[in-house]
């Protein structure tokens, strides 16, 4: 998997590159927006992560003239600016994903691997499964092992969004972010409690657990402990 | 230099270029009158000199010459102060009767208009008079003046032209006087609020400009520029608070982060205790990573409407999806979580903020109500006013702490147990501020009510 990473900021870029790397990621690093512009349509990448304020040419234009040019590879915007509404902008400007600084390595890691899987199932789908869990996006049903799970409208859609990034990690941001559409942290842990409710509901009762808690990042559905 | 400024004010100018042009035509004025006069006097002499002349060419008809010289002795010895001259002359020109003892110089043509000089005796010796007058030929070569003494008239002339000159002076004068008055008005005013100005920007921006009170164009700028004053202090203000607010909140957890990382160096090294010390150095930055967080989002709702893009939002979905979030936590804080929204209650906000404030508001409630508590999560609409209330059976606030709770990181002793940032109702305030909402604390016997009062959208 090939990433461009497109950061003036050296520390940043030197860590995020080492990071990537250590992750199994190939990295092509540029320090200015022009570069970046150049060597992404130049080349094939993967996943772009773009700093939003670059010298020569800002990060948002340079996903503009990408888009523009019909090019679909996922973006992940960074950005020093926590306007509230910029997330908004930086969407819009075709960026796929949007982190502000300061952001955990962990949180920015799950996210390229979420953007990274998204540009592979392009297909519509209707059914999503993991293991022996099965769920039908048409009828709204779960299944674990054949046995029906009953799941809120709200646990279905939590559940919908961990089985889209099965087996990778999943943090409280993105799912305060993908089930909520919330960009805030609530002062109390809400996320916690919802997720041990669903983990009641899949996980009693079966040999193996499936949804994990991974330390200091977040949830994982998996099959090994 | 004062002079100066005031010779470069536009007013001054103005004023100038009004006074020339009042005076201008203001002469015009005046020398029309002057001509009209003069005019009408010259008109008055000839005709009295002509109706003089047509008595005594009757007298002439009548009685011949000597009959007339008769009839102008008679006239000048009944009354010598009227001005009267006559002169008959004949043909040598000697004169015949009359009080003239010249015929004068001025070559003269019967029945033409002639203006000429005549020595007047008076006390102090003789003065030279202007006299006007008609020459008519008689027969045998006689020749005979009608004319008045007109030096009166050329003297009320004289006083006519001097007053109307005077009173363009005066004019001039006057409306300089008066555009070099308004213009050191209008300067004073310019330079009070240059004065202002200045020290705004050498920082006190706590100065306004000066208001007449009288609604004039400079109050109306003024008032504006009070307005728009006013704005940049709040900001500045809510700057300096989020400022000292970062400094506060953070310096705790980064001195402890600190403090634990020095602690840990100078104990003996072991994989366990690099361990533990790296696992509270995670827990200390994400406290601080979500600190920040929300001091930028407090600073941004504070910051005003610049920034952000507010929308129809629908009030009664936007507690739905709350306490949907917060249903499971409270559920198993045992406490009794209970909405109740009437559908559909737009007004103009944003969602995002709107549900942070909303959750920091249960979130609240969550944390000081006690097991078997209830929190009450009420959306409604009563005319132009939609109403968010949130309302818990916990401890509550006193009347005296409640204006105080509302403040950046201020929490009440009783809660120094309970994690929190004391961040929570200052967001509230912000986001409230920012929809121009009403927040009002009350007893809810026993807890506490918080109602956040909004302006429904059409």
């Amino acid at each position: 998997m090939r990433i461009l990473l497109i950061e003036d900021d050296r520390d940043t870029a030197a860590y995020l590159t080492k990071g990537l790397r250590e992750g199994g990621y190939t990295i092509e690093h540029a320090s200015e927006g022009r570069d970046g512009l150049f060597l992404a349509t130049s080349e094939d990448f993967d996943l772009l992560i773009v700093d939003r304020m670059l010298p020569g040419l800002n990060g948002l234009a340079v996903i503009e003239a990408l888009r523009a040019q019909g090019n679909k590879v996922p973006v992940l915007i960074l950005s020093a600016l926590a306007q509230i509404d910029d997330r908004v902008r930086g969407l819009r400007a075709g960026g796929d994903d949007y982190m502000t600084k300061p952001y955990a390595f962990s949180e920015l890691l799950a996210r390229v691997e979420a953007l990274l899987r998204r540009g592979h199932s392009a297909a519509p789908t209707t059914k999503l499964g993991f293991a022996d869990l099965e769920m039908d996006l048409l009828t709204r049903t779960v299944t674990r092992a054949g046995r029906r799970i009953d799941l809120q409208a709200r646990e279905f859609r939590l559940l919908e969004y961990l089985l889209r990034h099965a087996g990778q990690v999943v943090t409280r941001t993105m799912l305060l972010d993908g089930v909520w559409d919330y960009h805030f942290d609530p002062q109390t842990n809400v996320i916690d409690v919802h997720i041990s409710r669903l983990r009641q509901k899949i996980d009693k009762g079966f040999a193996t657990p499936l949804l994990h808690t991974i330390r200091g990042a977040g949830y994982s559905l998996r099959e090994d402990a | 230099m004062k002079t100066l400024r005031l010779l470069q004010t536009t007013l001054f100018r103005l004023s100038v270029a009004n006074m020339a042009a009042f005076a201008a035509s203001a002469g015009v004025l005046l020398l029309f009158i002057h001509n009209a006069t003069v005019a009408f006097i010259d008109r008055e002499t000839n005709a009295t000199i002509e109706a003089d002349y047509r008595g005594l060419a009757e007298q002439y008809a009548r009685l011949g010459l000597s009959g007339l010289a008769r009839v102008i002795t008679e006239r000048l010895n009944g009354d010598t102060q009227t001005g009267d001259l006559y002169l008959l002359i004949d043909l040598y020109h000697r004169p015949v009767a009359g009080n003239l003892a010249l015929w004068p110089t001025v070559d003269s043509q019967a029945d033409e208009w002639i203006q000429f000089g005549v020595e007047i005796p008076e006390a102090s010796g003789p003065v030279m008079h202007a006299a006007r007058a008609k020459i008519f030929d008689l027969a045998d070569k006689h020749r005979l003046l009608v004319g008045r003494d007109i030096e009166d008239r050329v003297d009320f002339q004289g006083t006519l032209t001097v007053f109307l000159v005077a009173s363009l002076a005066i004019f001039v004068v006057l409306s300089g006087i008066g555009g070099i008055l308004t213009g050191r008005n209008i300067l004073g005013r310019v330079d009070a609020i240059a004065r202002t100005t200045h020290s705004i920007i050498r920082g006190d921006l706590s100065q306004r400009l000066p208001m007449q009170g009288i609604g004039d164009e400079f109050d109306r700028v003024a008032e504006s520029v009070n307005q728009m004053l006013n704005q940049i202090e709040h900001l500045s203000k809510g700057m300096r608070t989020v400022i000292d607010s970062v400094a506060h909140d953070l310096r705790g957890p980064i001195t402890r982060l600190r403090s634990h990382v020095e602690l840990t160096f100078s104990n003996p090294p072991s994989i366990d205790s690099y361990r533990q010390a790296l696992d509270t150095a995670l827990t200390e930055t994400e406290r601080l990573h979500h600190t920040v967080n929300t001091l930028l989002h407090i600073a941004q709702a504070e910051a005003g409407t610049l920034a952000i893009e507010m929308e129809r939002v629908d009030l009664s979905a936007v507690a739905r999806d709350v306490a949907d979030l917060y249903q499971p936590l409270a559920e198993e804080r045992g406490l009794c979580l209970i909405m109740d929204a009437t559908a559909n209650i737009h007004i103009l906000g944003h969602r995002e903020l709107l549900s942070h404030a909303v959750a920091n508001l249960i979130d609240n409630a969550i944390k000081y109500t006690p097991q078997g508590g209830a929190i009450g999560l009420t959306v409604s609409a009563v005319g132009p006013r939609a109403t968010v209330t949130v309302a818990d059976t916990g401890p509550g606030v006193s009347p005296e702490d409640r204006e105080r709770v509302l403040q950046r990181f201020v929490r009440l002793e009783a809660s120094r147990t309970t994690p929190g940032s004391g961040l929570g109702l200052s967001l509230v305030t912000a986001v409230a501020q920012l929809h121009e909402a009403e927040l009002r604390l009350s007893d809810n016997t026993p807890g506490l009510r918080v109602e956040v009062i909004f302006r429904t959208a059409v």
